[in-house]
């Protein structure tokens, strides 16, 4: 069991790493959530293996020391600190400049949507929050990075 | 799927793919290091552990040793087992012991080592030395033949079982074929020169017992008693173990 489960884990280590990367915007924040996810699979794997990477997604975010959980009860607009070097890093990508400008609560949404794949229901489902709360805060998202987009353009 | 949420999932995809990845063995955790406390923590256990061990050893051997001497003592001022020895074939546990009486055809005993040899294994054996006794004068009303030189043994921590109790002289005597000579629980000691009181004095005359050798069984926890070894006859048609070595 524990073979499958790691071999799972490291399929799907890559593509979630850098999902967290870019919704914490901070590398070890994210690779500590994977370590917490990855013992919490040992101890209770998830059921259902197809939507693997929501489940670890959703794990070590709510495992990361400011987990998305406190982000959601300090505030929707709330920014926390990031890494300097991470933020850096994403500054020299289009996507990873404009992500730098939403909360981590948007980000977290945003990445889980159009990084990861996930619809709607399953990032409501993932994270614990209403669809409608998901739709709203990625119509914001957008409108965002539009706005800073063109401002920077 | 709308145009614009495919074109930002390719966005997403070909900038976030370019995030670089921890080195392999990072992916998963570390195996967790132990602290300096709970390290502390291990070793007081470990370490209360084996005392307790110890202690409870201690409490058992010193029980057992008291609850012998305190059964094998009819008369404890002429104990002297110098020292005691068992082959290294006998096993630990619960042991019993042996005492009697050291009885010899003159004034005095000479030193003897008293053998406790297993009946069904002759390689099995307990002892204990014992130095000369010497001169002492026969108790009125006693007989003085045998024996008149008085002294006590005791085999202690024998492992329960049958044994054969034999003692072979010590010292240098003249005549020296006397040398080893051997002396034995008997037929002819338990009947007829027995400092047990409950058995009954032989009548006056020749004693009808032969010199063959009375197997004494051991118990857990018990010392048999009134094992006089004052029989120096010999075998007489018979052979005795042979001294262990």
């Amino acid at each position: 069991m524990s073979q499958r489960w790691g071999d799972l884990y490291d399929r799907a280590f890559p593509h979630v790493y850098r999902a967290l990367v870019a919704a914490t915007l901070d590398r070890e924040r994210a690779l500590d959530g994977l370590h917490d996810a990855f013992e919490e699979g040992l101890r209770n794997p998830p059921a259902d293996d197809r939507n693997l990477e929501g489940w670890l997604y959703r794990v070590a975010l709510r495992k990361t020391r400011r987990s998305l959980l406190r982000v959601f009860r300090e505030g929707p607009m709330t920014e926390i600190s990031s890494e300097d070097s991470t933020v850096a890093l994403l500054q020299r990508l289009e996507v990873g400049r404009l992500l730098v400008l939403l909360t981590e609560r948007q980000r977290a949404i945003v990445v889980a949507h159009y990084y990861l794949g996930l619809s709607q229901q399953e990032i409501a489902e993932a994270l614990g929050v209403r669809r409608g709360t998901v739709s709203a805060t990625v119509s914001q998202s957008l409108a965002r990075m539009r706005e800073g987009g063109g401002k920077r353009a | 799927m709308p145009d614009q949420d495919k074109d930002l999932m390719h966005l997403f995809v070909r900038d976030l793919d370019d995030i670089e990845l921890p080195p392999r063995d990072m992916w998963r955790p570390a195996p967790r290091k132990e602290s300096q406390l709970m390290k502390t923590s291990r070793y007081v256990l470990y370490a209360g552990a084996i005392a307790a061990v110890l202690v409870v050893a201690l409490i058992a051997r010193f029980g057992l040793r008291d609850g012998n001497q305190v059964a094998a003592s009819p008369s404890p001022s002429a104990s002297a087992s110098a020292s005691t020895s068992a082959a290294a074939s006998a096993t630990a546990g619960p042991a019993g012991a042996i005492t009697g009486r050291l009885g010899y055809g003159s004034d005095f005993v000479p030193p003897v080592t008293v053998y406790a040899i297993s009946v069904s294994d002759p390689s099995v054996w307990f002892s204990t030395d014992t130095p000369r006794f010497g001169n002492a004068t026969p108790v009125p009303g006693e007989p003085t033949w045998p024996p008149s030189g008085r002294g006590t043994y005791l085999i202690s921590r024998v492992t329960p079982g049958t044994y054969y109790v034999i003692a072979y002289r010590n010292d240098n005597p003249d005549p020296p074929q006397l040398k080893n000579l051997p002396a034995a629980y008997t037929q002819w000691a338990a009947k007829c020169s027995s400092s047990d009181p409950a058995v009954p004095s032989p009548p006056p005359g020749p004693c009808a017992y032969d010199h063959s050798l009375v197997p004494v069984i051991v118990t857990a926890g018990e010392t048999v008693a009134y094992i006089d070894i004052v029989d120096w006859f010999g075998p007489q048609g018979g052979n005795y173990p042979p001294r262990p070595r």
